[in-house]
């Protein structure tokens, strides 16, 4: 039987980003198939969340290609939010709307995005909740009041309301403890897996880049220099992806030892 | 050569300042007339700048009334014209005081209360996430704050006209032994349509680029607290500052066009 495969729903060619001077990113070039998850591990500073923010449309390339679904978005400016129809991200800090209850925060896409009514996307919300696996209690509650972890899970039900075929999740499981990193890492599989959902993930986390990803790569001063399966990060054959995946993995064993 | 290269890296990081508020004030205008709008957003703002600013326009311009009326007393008994008191008080409070104290005062509270709510919507991400959620900022966050505070301002500055008038009132009938109807009389026979109209006019300018200012400081803020902190007193100043400036302007524009 032959293998059915999918065009790459997200292309990235020759991307070239540079603030004030400094190179960011330097001919970076990969593309994700639908369907699937790629990690990007890296250093701070290495680039990764200027390479997503670019993605995202947040960020407007010096040069080259960005193509989501057959459609270009490099070419629009970083205000042109068609281009991001189909996109959920997930930031870093969650960066929830902190004027807004939690229901109202998860419910924002569906009233703003998909024109749904209230109730129709206060439903959407209560029900992206239970799949997290939030507690319908904290829907009242404002985002200073639940923990970072929560946020965090918030944050993917937010992205998760607009029904995107894109999700890109900038460091999921940073600031959290291992065991919390577990559970997020988990939701993001079952986002991919259950929703089809094609992921992009930035992360040092190498525990968790192992649990999400179909494929990782690592960005190094702003250049891909190395992509392979979770399986082959163990022997990179690659002294600088080794190099960063020891310091990595040395630092986590301490975390968890001192979390224990 | 190195004191020549500061020099013109400041005047480019000015330059490049100015054509990025250029830019932007363009875009907000051109938002404020085009749809999406948000109108319970509108409402809140409209709440929070014309209703929740009503006592401290109320106060500074009963206050300015009061000592207007005390002082132009001082200085008309000294040539016997203590008559055209209440003609001053009106014509000063609607004319000028009212609209730029109550601009200066709505610049203090409204104008460093949006700088700071988007500036730490900036340094926190919330400006991005809206924009990955197909929602347009200047549509969501600036558009509606410039227009509540356009709108609410001449109404403001309406009410602080009648305060302020009513200050010199007080202090001219109760403390100054005016007659109350002959106070009441050379206050509006002399009181025209365009010192009121004049007045409402600036403060719709003051409203517009005190808000504008707010926006625009908190919109492009940055390096965390510091920079928020930063954000809420440039746009206070510049917010001042162009309020003084602009009424100059209007002021000579509708001296010249009498």
């Amino acid at each position: 039987m032959n293998k059915i495969t999918y065009p790459p729903l997200i292309k990235v060619e020759g991307l070239n980003k540079s603030f004030s001077g400094r190179t960011v990113l330097e001919n970076v070039d990969f593309e994700i198939s639908q369907g699937k998850s790629l990690v990007i591990i890296g250093g701070s500073g290495s680039g990764k969340s200027v390479l997503v923010k670019c993605i995202a449309g947040l960020y407007q390339p010096d040069a080259g290609k960005i193509t989501l679904g057959g459609k270009r978005v490099d070419e629009n400016s970083s205000d042109n939010f068609s281009a991001n129809h189909r996109i959920g991200y997930v930031f870093q800090n969650a960066a929830l709307f902190d004027s807004m209850t939690i229901i109202e925060n998860i419910a924002f896409s569906p009233i703003n995005q998909l024109k749904k009514t209230k109730r129709e996307a206060l439903e959407i919300a209560a029900k992206n909740m239970s799949i997290l696996g939030l507690s319908q209690d904290i829907g009242k509650l404002y985002p200073e009041a639940i923990s970072t972890g929560m946020r965090k899970s918030v944050a993917i039900a937010r992205a998760m309301a607009s029904d995107p075929d894109i999700i890109l999740f900038d460091e999921p499981t940073t600031g959290l403890d291992p065991h919390y990193s577990k559970k997020i890492d988990h939701l993001i599989r079952s986002c991919i897996t259950d929703h089809n959902i094609t992921a992009l993930t930035i992360t040092h986390d190498m525990s968790s880049a192992k649990r999400i990803a179909d494929e990782i790569a690592m960005l190094y001063e702003g250049k891909l220099i190395w992509s392979g399966s979770p399986h082959e990060l163990d022997q990179p054959g690659n002294k600088q992806v080794a190099t960063f995946v020891h310091s990595m993995r040395h630092g986590q064993r301490k975390l968890t030892h001192l979390t224990a | 050569m190195k004191s020549l290269n500061t020099i013109g890296k400041h005047f480019l990081n000015h330059l490049n300042a100015v054509g990025r508020l250029c830019v932007f004030s363009l875009r907000t205008i051109l938002h404020c007339f085009r749809p999406p709008y948000y109108y319970r957003i509108l409402l809140n703002q409209i709440v929070d700048v014309g209703y929740y600013s009503l006592p401290v326009v109320g106060l500074t311009t009963l206050f300015s009334g009061m000592v207007l009326a005390l002082q132009s007393y001082t200085g008309f008994s000294r040539f016997s014209s203590e008559g055209a008191v209440a003609t001053v008080v009106a014509l000063s409070i609607t004319r000028e005081l009212a609209p730029v104290l109550a601009g200066l005062m709505v610049a203090g509270r409204v104008g460093s209360s949006i700088a700071a709510e988007l500036g730490s919507m900036r340094v926190t991400d919330q400006i991005d996430a809206l924009k990955t959620l197909s929602t347009d900022p200047y549509d969501y966050l600036i558009a509606p704050r410039i227009i509540a505070s356009t709108i609410c301002l001449p109404i403001l500055v309406l009410l602080g006209d009648i305060i302020g008038i009513l200050g010199g009132y007080l202090v001219g009938v109760f403390k100054l032994d005016f007659n109350a109807s002959i106070y009441l009389d050379r206050t509006f026979s002399y009181l025209q349509f365009e010192d009121i109209f004049s007045g409402l006019i600036k403060a719709a300018v003051f409203g517009f680029l005190l808000a504008l200012m707010g926006c625009y400081h908190g919109y492009y803020c940055n390096r965390g607290a510091q920079g928020v902190g930063r954000a809420t007193t440039n746009a206070v100043v510049s917010g001042s500052i162009l309020i003084l400036i602009s009424n100059y302007l209007l002021t000579e524009l509708f001296f010249s066009s009498q």
